[in-house]
């Protein structure tokens, strides 16, 4: 059972913890089982870096068994380097992956054509995994239009790959308050 | 301009995500010219107007951190257990954490000396002025944590994140060699001649977690607790892992032929050199996974796995 699933919300909604349980509940099931975390975020400042060092104390405390790669930007490569049928893999989050990927922290980001093959290259990796993917990102879309071009941008990017990634998992997971409603798929 | 909009893009995106649950690099940014103030694990804080020139390490772990971030060619003298890399065995020898040679770490007047949080005897250099950063190695995350302070004080901080990051790849990497009808086992892993063991909240029993194998002291009893021997008698562990000198008389204590590892053979016995790799809280804990995952592909399956 290689199932996809994309579980998206706002901050601070369970998403993350979600996924971890996600995670917990398939190294339960069987002892050949491994899962793997696939952590996009860069620490670009002090708060972001006291924020990822939270989340992964919380992470070794929840789930000791899941393991953690950082993969800014070669997250394609990744899916297709460690998925297997016994390895679940978390992607924690496409939100950040691809702000990496538009808007990096030094350098220009990726022009539209780049930015087309790279979003591409995810999708094929994505279907091409033989073993179960969860992938974690933030739903951005559901206010007001940001006032700068280049946050709008990100938004109809981000929102653009949702549709994309959602179309190829089975199972879509909307996360509000830490409650979980199944928009697509089983409960 | 546009940098300037580009980035408030960017900051703008981090701000969306920041209550993430993610892990990226934890690189301290600091100006290479600007002092650097540095916490140590005791809570004392540090401060360095230029990155040292003269270290002193009296913790093997330390010494191969400061090797493996590049700063080996600044290490003055090292405890007399530093043994790796080779490179490093011309180096003055200063005793160990409780016999420190004090007298002749003066004498190489360091700019620093590095020590573990439970260094007795280095209370007399700190009265006598120099600066000791006392760092912890106990778990995953304090060896993360250490090896970014290292790299911040060595004044090359990105490169404590770059060690950990490989840390991390050939641990993953290890765990794809493990054998499936492995995972699971459950071990006990020996220090030295025991009875302590390395749990299940040590940095051996996270690495052993990640391997997917099951541990036999549980995290509540501490990162190395002193076992009774009947504890592991009780505890029945399918796999025995610990240095390979102490095999033989392991296998003679009473009762421990009861185990079934030991009635088994289910043993993973580690020559010195890469025993001494297994138990160290530095930058060659990846390399030190894949010796777990070696040892648990190669060793034939017991005739009838015990398993639960």
């Amino acid at each position: 059972m290689a199932t996809k699933e994309l579980i998206l919300g706002g901050a601070k909604s369970g998403k993350s913890r979600t996924a971890e349980s996600r995670a917990a509940a398939w190294l339960a099931a069987d002892t050949a089982h491994r899962a793997t975390l696939l952590a996009t975020a860069l620490a670009g400042d002090d708060e972001m870096a006291a924020c990822i060092h939270r989340h992964q104390q919380d992470r070794t405390a929840r789930v000791p068994a899941l393991a953690t790669l950082e993969v800014p930007r070669a997250l394609a490569a990744a899916l297709q380097a460690h998925s297997t049928p016994q390895h679940l893999l978390v992607v924690d989050c496409l939100t950040l992956w691809l702000t990496q990927c538009l808007l990096p922290p030094a350098g220009p980001g990726m022009d539209e054509t780049a930015w087309q093959h790279e979003q591409q290259l995810l999708l094929g990796a994505l279907q091409a995994c033989p073993g179960p993917v969860v992938l974690v990102s933030n739903e951005i879309g559901l206010g007001v239009m940001p006032m700068s071009r280049e946050a709008r941008a990100c938004v109809t990017a981000l929102g653009r790959l949702h549709q994309q990634v959602a179309e190829r998992c089975a199972r879509v997971t909307l996360m509000v308050a830490g409650c979980a409603l199944a928009v697509k798929g089983p409960t | 301009m546009t940098h300037a909009l580009i980035r408030s893009g960017f900051r703008w995106c981090l701000q969306i995500c920041l209550p993430l649950a993610l892990l990226g690099s934890s690189a301290v940014v600091h100006a290479q010219a600007a002092p650097t103030a540095l916490r140590d694990d005791r809570g004392t804080e540090h401060r360095f107007a230029t990155p040292p020139q003269r270290i002193v390490s009296l913790l093997p772990s330390l010494t191969e951190s400061v090797w493996a971030l590049g700063g080996g060619h600044r290490l003055v003298g090292v405890d007399r257990y530093s043994n790796w890399p080779p490179e490093l065995a011309a180096l003055p020898r200063l005793g160990g954490l409780d016999d420190a040679q004090i007298e002749t770490i003066v004498t190489l007047k360091p700019d620093v000396v590095l020590a573990s949080t439970s260094a007795r005897s280095i209370d007399r250099l700190e009265a006598l002025g120099f600066k000791v950063l006392r760092l912890k190695s106990e778990t995953h995350a304090d060896v993360r944590r250490t090896l970014v302070l290292l790299a911040t004080l060595l004044g090359t901080p990105a490169e404590g994140d770059r060690v950990w990051q490989r840390i991390q790849r050939d641990i993953v990497a290890a765990a794809e060699r493990v054998p499936p009808a492995r995972r699971g086992q459950r071990v006990y892993f020996e220090i030295g001649g025991g009875p302590y063991a390395a749990g299940r909240s040590s940095f051996i029993g996270e690495t052993l977690v990640l391997l997917g194998m099951d541990n036999i002291v549980p995290a509540d009893l501490g990162p190395f607790p002193k076992l009774n021997p009947e504890f592991v008698v009780r505890a029945q562990p399918q796999l025995v892992m610990g240095v390979q000198r102490e095999q033989a008389a392991m296998a003679a204590r009473p009762g421990w032929q009861s185990i079934p590892a030991i009635a088994q053979n289910q043993r993973c016995g580690f020559e010195t050199p890469r025993y001494e790799m297994l138990i160290r809280p530095g930058p060659r804990m990846g390399e030190a996974a894949g010796v777990l995952a070696e040892c648990l592909a190669t060793l034939a399956e017991a005739a009838k796995p015990a398993r639960r």
